[in-house]
């Protein structure tokens, strides 16, 4: 493998994908810093053990969200009480990576669902889930009732989740086409 | 909508504003269910869809070239402090370099090995050491002594321990270790002989040949924690709220009371080796929990093999025994050298890899030993002066 490759590609995967790894590390490590630090200790596995996962392509971006994951998870557990770590160890496993095979896919569509939310759902959405608002600080925010907001929530969860389900039948009905 | 519905969103959420319910068995038994999980990464791809559109976000481009030279920089090894007062993030960068730096040792070795191996000359597997061999205790006060027949106890005592028997030191019970101020001890091994040490917890240690272990001559703090070059079998001490730790070049292996054998020569892949209870495996990059009866094994790579092993095989030494349940002649000669002190040449490095199944006493003889391997009738090994010789 030539060195020249492997710098492209990775550079490829690093500009295409630096910003959504490092909201995904910063979901679980609500830090900056720690945050960038955890993508580039990624990829940093990623360029030293290229020659081993080079022939699997495509799945390169799970095996960034995997590592991501198991750092993000491991950096918790280390700021939790340090006794209770031992029991809570999980193997870094190759093998999990398949449950990060579709999620580029799915964080595009989810992406374009939230876009065309109302503005008032987006709002909501916004304040419990970046902000971590409770049901009833959004509706003191917002001056509605806290059920409103459980509804609109749930009403939210299910669109994203219809937007799945609807998406998959046409791509394979795309593909049986051709 | 079902009410269970709901009630699931406000479960994700709430795990979605506090992460560190993910760790909780809780957690793990609600992901178990198939629509769960599915809502889990919606929730996740959720987050990461607002934060990418709310959040700033860092220039990729700077990010990039500071990757770039992270990567290309020559790397140094940082001591990875283990005061919790250090940010983690310092932590992790320290990790990322020592990691590196212990990473790129190995794959140097193991690139020399590989040449090694391929030349059809004779080489040098082992070499023998010229200097007397003795087991020497020290400590960090500059005081050392050289434990044999002749030790008598009260030199050993100076140093806080006492002489159990001829093999063995004890650190437990000791009423003048319990009150004056700890020192950093250092008991090392030479080739041919094999020695035991009982530290102030109670944890036992049994040290095989040619290693050296670095301890408290009494544990405070929160944890228990030693360094040991070589191999060695531990017996640790239960004791839940002071985790055992044992640190060598490369592995860290923390314990809460359990059996297990770590082997870490400078010429060989590290393993660890759980006989009973429970360890913590940490490399660079991977953090793995033992099963009994499983051994971990370092690789070049980085990576740590698991595999289920008979531990009889690892653990015989402390019995006094030679077993090897189908390992490498590699293996088994540079076992042989370090025990008798002996060099070994091998002119036909391909046999090197022939496998075998083998038991001897290490108080037998070099001479029996030798016999029965040849006995195997793979290969023929000669005795000339200090040296094997390997056809």
């Amino acid at each position: 493998m030539l060195e020249a490759e492997k710098t492209i590609r990775v550079e490829d995967l690093f500009k295409s994908h630096f910003h959504q790894l490092y909201v995904h590390a910063y979901g679980w490590v609500r830090d900056e810093e720690n945050a960038k630090d955890i993508v580039h200790d990624a990829f940093c596995y990623l360029w030293e053990n290229y020659e081993r996962y080079e022939k699997e392509d495509n799945h390169l971006l799970a095996l960034l969200y995997t590592l991501v994951r198991s750092r993000s998870i491991d950096y918790l557990r280390h700021s939790q009480s340090r006794e209770n770590y031992i029991q809570e160890q999980i193997e870094f496993d190759d093998s999990n990576r398949s449950d990060y095979d579709d999620y580029d896919d799915i964080l595009a569509r989810i992406m374009s669902a939230i876009r065309r939310f109302p503005p008032q759902t987006r709002r909501i959405f916004t304040e419990c889930i970046l902000h971590h608002k409770s049901y009833k600080e959004v509706g003191e925010l917002l001056n509605i009732s806290p059920l409103t907001v459980k509804t609109v929530m749930a009403r939210a969860f299910k669109a994203l989740r219809e937007q799945r389900e609807f998406f998959i039948p046409a791509i394979l009905l795309l593909l049986a086409g051709l | 909508m079902s009410t269970q519905d709901e009630k699931d969103i406000e479960y994700i959420l709430r795990v979605i504003a506090h992460p560190e319910m993910e760790l909780t068995a809780e957690f793990r038994m609600w992901m178990q269910d198939k629509e769960h999980r599915k809502l889990y990464k919606a929730a996740k791809a959720a987050h990461d869809a607002i934060a990418l559109k709310e959040k700033s976000l860092p220039d990729t481009q700077e990010e990039w070239q500071q990757f770039l030279s992270r990567t290309q920089s020559t790397r140094k090894s940082y001591h990875i402090k283990s005061s919790k007062h250090t940010s983690q993030s310092r932590n992790i960068h320290a990790y990322i370099w020592s990691a590196a730096a212990s990473l790129a040792l190995l794959i140097g070795f193991s690139f020399w090995a590989y040449h090694q191996y391929n030349t059809s000359d004779s080489i040098a597997l082992m070499e023998a050491n010229l200097n007397p061999q003795e087991i020497v205790l020290s400590s960090n006060s500059g005081q050392s002594i050289v434990i044999d027949k002749q030790t008598n106890t009260e030199s050993v005592a100076i140093l806080g321990a006492s002489i159990s028997d001829e093999q063995a030191i004890t650190y437990k019970n000791d009423k003048k270790i319990a009150e004056a101020v700890p020192t950093m001890q250092t008991l090392q091994t030479p080739r041919g002989k094999d020695f035991k040490i009982e530290l102030s917890d109670g944890t036992i240690v049994w040290l095989n040949a040619e290693s050296k272990l670095q301890y408290p001559s009494r544990f405070t703090g929160k944890e228990r924690l030693v360094h040991l070059e070589g191999e060695a079998y531990f017996k640790v001490a239960k004791d839940a709220k002071h985790p055992f730790i044992v640190k060598t070049a490369n592995l860290e292996t923390r314990v809460l009371g359990t059996g297990f054998n770590l082997r870490s020569y400078n010429n060989a892949a590290p393993h660890v080796t759980l006989v009973e209870g429970k360890v913590a495996v940490k490399s660079e990059y991977y953090h793995i929990m033992l099963r009994p009866g499983e051994d971990a094994r370092l690789n070049a790579d980085g990576s740590i093999q698991v595999q289920k092993v008979n531990t009889q095989s690892y653990t015989a030494w402390t019995e006094g025994y030679f077993y090897f349940d189908n390992a490498s002649l590699d293996e088994i000669m540079k076992e042989i050298g370090r025990w008798y002190n002996l060099s070994v040449q091998v002119n036909k490095p391909n046999v090197l890899n022939y496998h075998f199944n083998f038991w001897a006493k290490r108080d037998d003889s070099i001479e029996h030993v030798i016999k029965l391997i040849n006995e195997l009738d793979k290969v023929n090994i000669t005795i000339e002066g200090n040296k094997l010789i390997v056809n």
